[in-house]
């Protein structure tokens, strides 16, 4: 439950963090970093413009994909406390939440019929299957390295045993990264602020969206963002399970909201850096970019699963 | 006498009407027996559920009543958990192809003849009774009778526009391909009968605990596998689907299909021993059919081609649960044996769910656009929402997306899979990760596939003029994808309905570990699940709601398509069909070979004339498997014409001379 709240309210500051980040590093001042919220909230209150081609899957589209992020909100362990829906291969259905979101905003695109969005679509959709087993292979060194098959008995069990689990904990952080700036189309892979719609890839897609619709998407994607944080984070602070009651319960609590929210914003001003340091890729390079995140997933795996078996 | 037994010849007779009444009444000679035989097996079906405290039940019938025994066994059906299971399944398909067939057919009570429609009719009977028999019988021979009338009624069924000489081309290589499976199952029936002295899958215990295991498995997988269209025979699927009229193509892909997966399941429940080596025959060909069929089905410009490489790909999955819970077995994790092959169960049932629905609605399509063609297809959406809609929630759960039926049992093998991982033994882990990686690649591609499929035919704007008005079509042929997708999210919203069921039915397999405490493990999963996925429904209905609120206190406005500033936009410039699929070419480019073919402008040409550009995408499996040895074959059979003169001396001396060399010898010992 303190997870969801948090990450409701990381998600809020995500954007504004990152721009700020970047407004910094440029030299500008930049707005302030809740300046997201108003933008939002401004957008909510809007009116809508349809195209004339689109039918009712434009219109139902970005609630959709919103729900499905509020959902997997619901399997977001908080550091000591399991999620409100834990169960065994939870991550396999917060992956695939995703993936509900992403099948109906592509089609969302494909609606309008509009060249550009078509050429966005596509790209998603191959990005995105290119990008799934990066995911699955990290859960699966989790899985082996700890022998659970749940977010929240693997965060525990990670702070419980071996010396090890600091390369694990490590080589996680950074494939999730990783992770983030493609399943959110940042850079390298894709540019949010890029104003040629041809080397666009997400943010092309929505060109057609306004009002209530557009303000959800951004919504969105601010969650993704914040979920994603909150799972490294999750990586990143001790799990010990905290039981009510005992003394240090609430400073122990206080605490790691403290260092939840600190790490949730370390992650936003990383991404700001990667956007200001970082070229973008070429197009034709961008499969090659993903693959090589699943390719360190698979070195990964590899490492954890020949020194669990003593092979060599 | 049971009634039951009377019910059914009766309906057999009922349905012999279909020749001699006149037009108007020959749908309901057909429908009256299909729907009392869908009746009776389902009243058979429910009893063996409801009475489960046994592990196998027997109900035994004499099907041909008091038939003097000419043969020496008097056909016997036997129903047990899983065909129980198979019968209501094919009975829920059945009865929507059915509603689905009155009307497709009325368009063409005035052009086709009496007698066509007759014969459709009454072989779609035969098939239905062929069906829910292979699901019954045990004697092989029996078996091996219906299944050759399956194969024959769904050749008369594809073969529906035969008059086209690409159907009927397309017919006969399906039924070539069927009866080259048939070999190999009565290759296989005959062996066991040869160790055993019994005929049928009853000696396959006996066979299977004194011999080598794989060697007969094999046989049988080859033999079901081509009814399954798994790679490398699955050649006649693509081919057979489009050109079947829709709701044979859905019963095909739906049920035709799983017989396949039903007769591995048959073998496979009966194997004792080897089952590392048999799954690991069997994983490859489910992971090549996996990826191969998806990476396929994205580069279909046919819309039914499209779904047919996708079930290639479904099958697939089926047949790794199978092969995953043959490893759990084989490396003793319990977990994996369980949820993979409960997977695989649960998956038969999900498919021919949506697949045979998203069947149903291309015939929808086709029958106002008069083409399958996606690239001149587009902008339907807004013409017929209802088709849209039941396409949209059928392409959702192809995809396994939550909150459907086809996320449950791709998660239940997921759910197996990192249990197996979790074990941490080097081996299983192996190929679990291999295992996992692959379904992420293809529920990627699987969303590809059916973005396109779906985005291309309902949304944007027409890529042609449609020669007739769009108009949704009649209630009867909605009705089906009604029903169907109800049950899809019935069960993905609540799996624990059918959940028990599936347990029961897999613990029938002498293989699959019973253990109560893993079972209430799962159960309790599920329940989870089952809330969660209702939370997500919830909560798109929530937001639903406060987007109409909203909706109404706002200006609405409607306007052109955003262009970037070119405002001649029109609907050539939409993606189309090919270029939809093209930015993966690259990367399985090994797997496919694409042809271009144009006519390159000469150098003198001053005025151009009008020129065709032509994309073909070649199946290269299927180049291997049936293409060449074809061949291959025809550079030297027609030498054999030789020995065909036309002159009746000649044929009579061949069997003079057969007889002679008969003579030889025996004679010499020989044989």
């Amino acid at each position: 439950m303190i997870a969801l709240i948090l990450v409701v309210i990381c998600a809020l500051l995500y954007p504004g963090t990152i721009d700020k980040t970047k407004a910094i590093l440029s030299g500008r001042r930049g707005p302030k970093i809740y300046q997201f919220i108003f933008d939002d909230w401004r957008l909510f209150k809007k009116g809508n413009v349809y195209s004339d081609k689109s039918s009712f899957v434009f219109q139902i589209s970005a609630t959709i994909n919103f729900a499905c992020l509020v959902t997997a909100l619901f399997l977001i362990p908080f550091p000591g406390t399991p999620s409100l829906f834990s169960f065994d291969g939870d991550f396999v259905f917060m992956l695939y939440l995703l993936g509900l979101g992403r099948f109906i905003s592509v089609a969302a695109a494909l609606d309008v019929s509009s060249g550009f969005e078509g050429m966005g679509a596509n790209r998603e959709v191959l990005y995105a299957s290119l990008l799934e087993p990066a995911a699955f292979l990290l859960m699966g060194t989790l899985c082996i390295f700890t022998g659970y098959t749940n977010f929240n008995d693997i965060f525990v069990k990670l702070y419980e045993n071996e010396p090890l689990a600091s390369v694990v904990i490590i080589m996680s952080i950074i494939i999730l990264f990783l992770f983030v700036l493609v399943e959110n189309s940042r850079i390298p892979t894709d540019d949010p602020n890029t104003h040629l719609e041809l080397t666009m890839v997400h943010e092309v897609m929505v060109l057609d969206h306004s009002g209530f619709d557009l303000g959800l998407i951004k919504l969105t994607s601010a969650l993704k963002f914040a979920v994603f944080g909150s799972l490294i984070c999750n990586f990143a602070i001790p799990g010990k399970t905290i039981i009510p009651g005992e003394g240090m319960f609430i400073l122990d609590i206080a605490l790691k909201v403290v260092l939840f929210m600190l790490f949730q914003f370390i992650i936003a001003v990383a991404i700001g850096f990667v956007e200001s340091f970082k070229p973008r890729n070429k197009m034709a390079r961008n499969p090659q970019y993903i693959l090589s995140i699943s390719a360190i997933a698979a070195v990964l795996f590899c490492v954890i699963i020949i020194i669990k078996n003593n092979v060599i | 006498m049971q009634y039951d037994i009377i019910i059914f010849q009766v309906a057999i007779t009922i349905s012999l009407l279909i020749f001699f009444v006149p037009m108007k009444f020959k749908y309901f000679s057909f429908f009256i027996p299909v729907i009392m035989l869908m009746g009776v097996t389902s009243v058979w079906a429910i009893n063996v559920i409801g009475m489960h405290q046994e592990k196998t039940i027997e109900l035994t019938f004499n099907l041909f009543g008091q038939i003097p025994s000419f043969w020496s066994t008097v056909p016997k059906i036997t129903i047990d958990q899983i065909s129980a299971l198979f019968i209501l399944m094919i009975n829920l398909i059945s009865l929507g192809s059915v509603i689905y067939a009155y009307g497709y057919l009325k368009s063409y009570f005035n052009s086709k003849s009496a007698l066509g429609i007759s014969m459709h009719l009454f072989s779609f009977f035969l098939l239905y009774i062929s069906l829910v028999l292979l699901t019954m019988l045990r004697d092989g021979f029996m078996f091996l009778f219906a299944w050759e009338l399956m194969s024959l009624s769904s050749f008369v069924l594809i073969a529906f526009n035969g008059e086209k000489p690409e159907v009927m081309k397309i017919a006969i290589n399906y039924l070539i391909q069927m009866h080259i499976g048939f070999f190999f199952l009565l290759a296989a029936f005959l062996i066991a009968n040869k160790e055993t002295g019994i005929w049928g899958f009853d000696a396959l215990p006996y066979y299977f605990k004194t011999h080598n295991n794989v060697p007969l498995f094999l046989l049988f997988f080859v033999g079901f596998g081509v009814k399954a269209g798994l790679i490398p025979f699955h050649s006649w699927a693509p081919k057979a689907d489009p050109v079947a009229p829709p709701h044979i193509s859905s019963l095909m892909s739906g049920v035709l299909v799983k017989m396949g997966i039903f007769g591995i399941l048959r073998v496979s429940m009966q194997v004792q021993a080897n089952f590392s080596e048999i799954a690991s025959i069997i994983l490859p060909v489910s992971l090549i059919s996996i990826l191969f069929g998806i990476s396929m089905s994205i580069y279909q410009n046919d819309i039914r081609k499209l779904l047919a490489y996708s079930s290639i790909e479904n099958v697939g999955v089926i047949c790794l649960g199978i092969s995953l819970s043959f490893f759990g077995k084989a490396y003793n994790v319990p977990s994996l044996c369980v949820l993979g092959m409960m997977g695989a169960v649960f998956h038969v049932i999900s498919h021919s769910l949506y697949k045979s629905m998203l069947f149903l609605l291309t015939g929808n399509i086709e029958r106002v656009t008069g083409t399958r063609n996606l690239n001149e297809l587009g902008g339907l959406a807004k013409k017929m929402p209802f088709t849209a809609a039941f396409f949209l929630l059928g392409s959702l759960s192809l995809c396994a997306l939550p909150p459907f039926n086809g996320f449950v049992s791709e998660f239940l093998m997921y759910k197996g899979v990192f249990k197996a991982i979790a074990t941490g033994d080097f081996f299983i882990s192996v190929i679990s990760i291999i295992v996992v990686v692959i379904m992420a690649i293809s529920g990627g591609l699987s969303i590809y596939a059916m973005t396109k499929a779906f985005g291309l035919a309902f949304l944007g704007s027409n890529r042609k003029a449609y020669p007739n008005e769009i108009t949704e079509p009649p209630k009867g042929m909605l009705l089906p994808a009604f029903l169907n997708s109800t049950f899809m999210l019935l069960l993905g919203l609540a799996p624990m309905l059918i959940f028990p069921e599936i347990y029961r039915t897999i613990s029938t397999f002498h293989f699959i570990p019973q253990n109560e405490v893993f079972y209430a493990s799962q159960v309790e999963i599920f329940q989870k699940f089952g809330f969660l996925s209702l939370i997500l429904v919830s909560i798109i209905l929530v937001m639903f709601i406060i987007r109409y609120v909203q909706q109404k206190r706002v200006e609405i406005k409607h306007g052109p398509t955003w262009g970037c500033g070119y405002s001649a936009g029109d609907a050539t410039h939409q993606y189309t069909s090919t270029s939809y699929g093209s930015p993966l070419k690259r990367l399985v480019s090994p797997m496919l070979s694409e042809t271009n073919t144009y006519h390159s402008q000469e150098e003198e040409e001053i005025f151009p004339s009008v020129r065709n550009f032509k994309t073909t995408v070649k199946d290269r499996i299927e180049d291997f498997t049936v293409l060449k040895p074809v061949q291959f074959l025809l550079k030297f059979v027609p030498k054999l014409g030789l020995a065909q003169t036309g002159r009746i001396q000649h044929y009579l001396m061949y069997p003079l001379g057969f007889l002679i060399l008969i003579a030889i010898l025996t004679s010499f010992k020989f044989i």
